[in-house]
């Protein structure tokens, strides 16, 4: 039994290890010299040494701050309206009584099914007879729709009980006061699940991004990243290897924080609960 | 008659405050999914160049989509990678699930570590992918397993290997975290009893746990099979689609002739959502049938 249990946490601490070594590479060729690098392109640590000299010269050869700051633009709107619409929605189909609610229900479920593929090319025309291509607008507008937050925002809300409501009611609150003072600080939880899987779709969209603007400089960090050759910056490997990591780790860093959040919204997804 | 016909406008009072609570995703919801869905379809049928307008073309643009080779090769690479992706993923993650599924700090922080890649975006695990196999130890590494030398990335039968592993570990975490969620909601009480049974791991896990799970592996496939059609920017920043159009994928072919022949990719996009509809439904139905036998 004893021996059993330390194999399986070796495995444990195996997989652990095999994931986050794809992950070392980068992070070490980031901190080495571009000579050291050819010297021996394979190090997982930079154990010969640390420089700052490649973060330096990604940020002078690489617009990577202004994508960011685009990024941040098209997905802090994004979130905004998209948590604030689907609370919105939400609320009647979880806590009213009202003529068409199933109807409404099952035509968010049926979205869901509806894959972004198929909408791709149509919003690109539409988008480009509003004269939206190559503008924020362009970027932002056809990502406000998420059937998928008012799906979880509903299941959340249900679970809500209804006395609190009722109370407010007893007090003389009308159904806006009952959403806003009510409802929503009793949401919190399912609320922020739903602004980070938003944050996190929007900021790591890569194919709305590349259609609906040709302008590098309006360029999200994620389509920003696939824009740079080998034939515009020199030191390619590292560079690229850097901008990853400049890209890359802080999510990475911030995912640890809003773990619980990820694996609440994956369970919700899966209609776990 | 009083009374009835106050109840009636606080009822009618009470439906207008509901829609108008749902009015805001309704009309982005109308404007960004069903206005083009609809005109998607529509435009699949017509033909439009740059300097006339559309034009109706009837079925002209599915016959050319299903005619070129280079389509019919990308529907194989999609085909090969989603049942590639769906057997791996779904056999994999299940394993690791349960391996994962105890409680202590260090399962907690090695979990975090196959769960976290889930947040990068397509275009860094690109990156990092490539650079590991164009200038990295992924390829020596590759030819110490094989027992023989290889360039990944310039080899037309490993080329979407690469795409299928880079993958996995950007989206392993997903499945492993669904069917964690699905272990950690069976009573133990079911455990205990195959304990005082007598049966083995392998047969409890045969016995209680596979079948238990089986709606959520349902789930994972679809989403799976959903996804791996959608395949997009792995090639796209890993390999461009190449060796010989090997990794290329539909909606690369899609995004290809976006700007020059619009018609044309609605017609593709709409085959392309004609047979993920069509294999979700096959699925559905295979697994639904063995029912019984499980």
């Amino acid at each position: 039994m004893r021996n059993k249990n330390i194999l399986l946490i070796a495995l444990i601490v195996f997989i652990g290890l095999v994931w986050l070594v794809p992950l070392l590479w980068p992070i070490s060729t980031s901190l080495r010299s571009v000579a050291a690098f050819y010297r021996n392109p394979n190090l997982l640590l930079p154990l010969d040494g640390i420089t700052t000299f490649n973060y330096e010269n990604t940020i002078s050869r690489v617009p990577i701050e202004i994508w960011y700051l685009n990024s941040f633009i098209v997905s802090l709107s994004v979130t905004v309206v998209v948590t604030m619409i689907d609370f919105l929605a939400a609320y009647p189909l979880a806590r009213m009584k009202f003529f068409g609610n199933k109807f409404v229900y099952f035509i968010i479920i049926a979205g869901l099914m509806i894959p972004f593929t198929v909408l791709l090319v149509p919003l690109y025309d539409f988008i480009n007879k509003l004269g939206l291509v190559n503008t924020y607008w362009g970027i932002i507008l056809p990502q406000f729709v998420s059937p998928f937050g008012v799906f979880l925002l509903r299941n959340y809300l249900l679970s809500i009980p209804k006395e609190l409501e009722e109370s407010a009611r007893i007090d003389g609150a009308n159904s806006f006061k009952i959403a806003f003072n009510v409802i929503f600080p009793n949401s919190i939880p399912g609320i922020t699940t739903v602004a980070i899987f938003t944050f996190l779709g929007s900021w790591n969209n890569l194919l709305w991004p590349i259609v609906a603007t040709q302008n590098p400089m309006l360029y999200t960090l994620t389509a920003g990243l696939t824009s740079i050759t080998s034939v515009n910056v020199p030191n390619y490997v590292t560079i690229m290897a850097t901008s990853s990591i400049i890209a890359g780790l802080p999510l990475y860093l911030i995912f640890f924080i809003i773990q619980k959040y990820i694996v609440s919204g994956l369970s919700l997804q899966s209609g776990l609960k | 008659m009083f009374p009835v016909k106050s109840k009636k406008i606080a009822n009618l009072k009470h439906n207008m405050v509901a829609w108008l609570y749902l009015s805001p995703f309704i009309v982005v919801y109308a404007t960004f999914m069903v206005y083009p869905l609809v005109r998607g379809i529509q435009l699949s049928f017509f033909h439009k160049t740059f300097f006339s307008g559309y034009n109706f073309a009837g079925f002209s643009n599915y016959i050319g989509v299903l005619t070129d080779p280079v389509f019919i090769q990308d529907i194989f690479n999609i085909l090969y990678f989603t049942v590639a992706t769906v057997l791996i993923y779904t056999f994999l993650s299940l394993i690791i699930a349960n391996i994962f599924n105890r409680k202590g700090i260090l399962t907690y922080i090695m979990r975090s570590f196959v769960i976290a890649p889930l947040v990068l975006s397509v275009s860094v695990i690109g990156i990092i992918w490539q650079l590991l196999f164009t200038s990295g130890p992924g390829n020596n590494l590759i030819s110490f397993i094989i027992g023989k030398n290889v360039q990944v990335l310039n080899n037309p039968s490993f080329a979407m290997w690469l795409i299928i592993m880079a993958t996995l570990w950007w989206t392993l975490g997903s499945n492993v975290i669904i069917f964690l969620a699905g272990l950690q909601s069976i009573p133990s009480e079911y455990y205990e009893a195959a304990k005082l049974d007598g049966a083995s791991d392998v047969r409890t896990f045969f016995s209680i746990t596979l079948p238990l799970l089986r709606p959520l592996i349902i789930v994972v496939i679809i989403l799976q099979t959903i996804a791996s059609f959608q395949l997009f920017g792995q090639p796209y920043t890993i390999t461009g689609g190449g060796p010989f159009n090997t990794t290329a994928t539909p909606l690369m072919y899609i995004y290809g002739y976006l700007t020059t022949n619009i018609g044309f990719a609605s017609a593709a996009s709409v085959i392309l959502f004609l047979m993920m509809l069509a294999v979700s439904f096959i699925e559905l139905f295979v697994i639904s049938r063995r029912k019984e036998e499980w």
